[in-house]
Formats: C-alpha cells, structure tokens, sequence
C-alpha cells in the first residue's frame, strides 16, 4: 500500500460515506499504488491499466456500503482488485501455446539456464525470467493462474490467499497443486521442443 | 520431473527479483475523473429502471391494442345495432 502512514483511513472512510468528493478523491489518490500494483502484477502488460484501475475504484465506491470492518479496508480493495483481475482473464479466451520460436533470444538462453543452476541465471535477467514466466502463466486458466502467482510468485501463505480471493483453504491448496503440475507439464514440453 | 521442478523454482526466484520501475501515483485527473463517474452511478440505475417502465408500458400497450383488434367485430355490431342491450325496467309503484 502507499507509504503515506499519516494518512487517516477511517476518517477519509467516514466522509466518503457523507458524499465528500474531496475525501472520496482522496481515498482513490491514497489505495492508487496498491490497485495498480495488483493489476500490473497479475495482467499482462498489454491491458490497459488506468481503465482496469477504474473498474476497481468503481465497485470500491457502489460497494461501500457492505464494508463491516472485519477486514482491515485495504485488504477488502485488493480483494475487490484480484476479483477484477480474475474476470479480466476469464474475458481473455485465446489461451496461447507458446513455442521455442515465439520466445525471445535472452528468454531461450534463460531457459537452458534454469537447467543449470540458480547462479546460471544473473541478476539482468530478472525481467526476462518475469516476461518467461507470465507467458508460461498466460496458457493456465485464470484461476490457476492466480494461485500460482499469489503463492509462488507474491509468496503469500494459504490463509493470504484465501482471503484475497474468497477461496476457501482447502480449495487452494488443491487448485495449487493441480496448477504447479499443469506449469510443470507445460515448462517441460517447452524444454523439450527448445531440445529437439 | 524433480529437474523440472526445480528448474522452475529458479525461474521464479529470477522473477522475483524483477523490479517494475513504473511510477505507481495516480496519473493526473484519475481520481476526480472515477468520483464523477460513481456519484453517476445511482443515476445510471435509475436510468435503467426507467427504461424497464418503458419497456413495460410498450408492452402493456401493445397487449391492448391486440385485445382490442380481436374484439373488434363484437364492438361494431354493439354499436350498429339500435336495439338497447339493456331492458329498461320501470320500478315506478303507480
């Protein structure tokens, strides 16, 4: 979330209840950083981002009324937030298969080097291995490849991603394993084609 | 698939590491831009709700008007004939 710790959330909260357009505007300009990083993490780059982060805003504003408190407010908008992005890939039907020739020259060289060992892969490499990654993601199904992504890639426990995503934890736990074994399959045919 | 597994875990700690250096402040007019469109909002229920009433009274008319097509030929020889439908009865005591 943004770094502005001065930020007085549960007074903003309250005015925005009484249609104060100014603490609305604030509202939007303090949770921003959060939305977006959540949409830029889980969408692919060519999403426009502004009109997903609008979308959240929006259902943040018509939903207000159902916030009890329970959960502090950022983590009922980051869910709002993973929701949205869920249903942006749901919408994205082309789930591409990816071959060695579709890859770029630094993410094929990367690919034999995750053969090797972790030091094998530098520190430069770090985009390429995320761009790597998002293309093997693209051809899970969206829900798979959420959990994926939160768990593995945002490192959040089960309990985390339940409560971002509304699954209970036991359904996590078994999408999580169903989608590591389809990402397996999938690197390896990849693997195996940049072989032949 | 040992191999695989952890070749893919070195992918995702590469990842990981990857730093997204795209500013992450709300671009200029964002925020004033999304409070307008969600005061529109309940407008835009209301909208919807009145252009339901519409649809529904189209449908109602058109539902008379049919009715009245089909009773047509009953309510010409209704008016056409002269003879009162109803016998007037005189109550009068004389």
């Amino acid at each position: 979330m943004s770094e502005d710790q001065s930020f007085d959330l549960a007074g903003c909260l309250q005015r925005v209840r009484t249609r104060d357009q100014i603490a609305a505007r604030e509202l939007v300009e303090h949770l921003y950083p959060l939305v977006i990083r959540i949409i830029r993490g889980h969408l692919p780059r060519r999403v426009l981002e502004q009109d997903i982060a609008q979308e959240v805003f929006l259902k943040m504003f018509t939903r207000m009324d159902q916030y009890q408190g329970a959960v502090p407010f950022s983590h009922w908008v980051s869910r709002i937030a993973i929701t949205t992005c869920i249903d942006h890939l749901r919408a994205q039907k082309r789930r591409p298969e990816y071959r060695l020739a579709d890859l770029s020259e630094q993410e094929a060289d990367l690919l034999e080097a995750t053969a090797v060992s972790s030091n094998a892969i530098g520190p430069d490499d770090a985009l390429a291995s995320r761009e790597l990654l998002f293309k093997l993601l693209d051809q899970l199904n969206p829900d798979d490849r959420m959990v994926i992504q939160l768990l593995d890639l945002d490192q959040n426990s089960i309990a985390e991603v339940s409560q971002l995503t509304g699954w209970n934890g036991s359904l996590v736990k078994v999408r999580a394993f169903r989608a590591r074994r389809k990402l397996q399959k999938l690197f390896s045919e990849l693997k195996k084609k940049e072989g032949t | 698939m040992n191999d695989t597994h952890t070749a893919l875990n070195r992918l995702f700690s590469a990842a990981r590491a990857a730093r997204d250096t795209r500013t992450e402040a709300a671009p200029y007019g964002f925020a004033s831009r999304v409070v307008t469109l969600a005061r529109a909002v309940p407008n835009s229920l209301h909208a919807s709700y009145e252009n339901v009433s519409f649809k529904a009274m189209f449908f109602a008319c058109s539902i008379a008007a049919v009715v009245l097509v089909v009773n047509t030929s009953s309510l010409v020889r209704l008016v056409s004939h002269d003879e009162p439908t109803t016998e007037l009865v005189d109550l009068s005591l004389d």
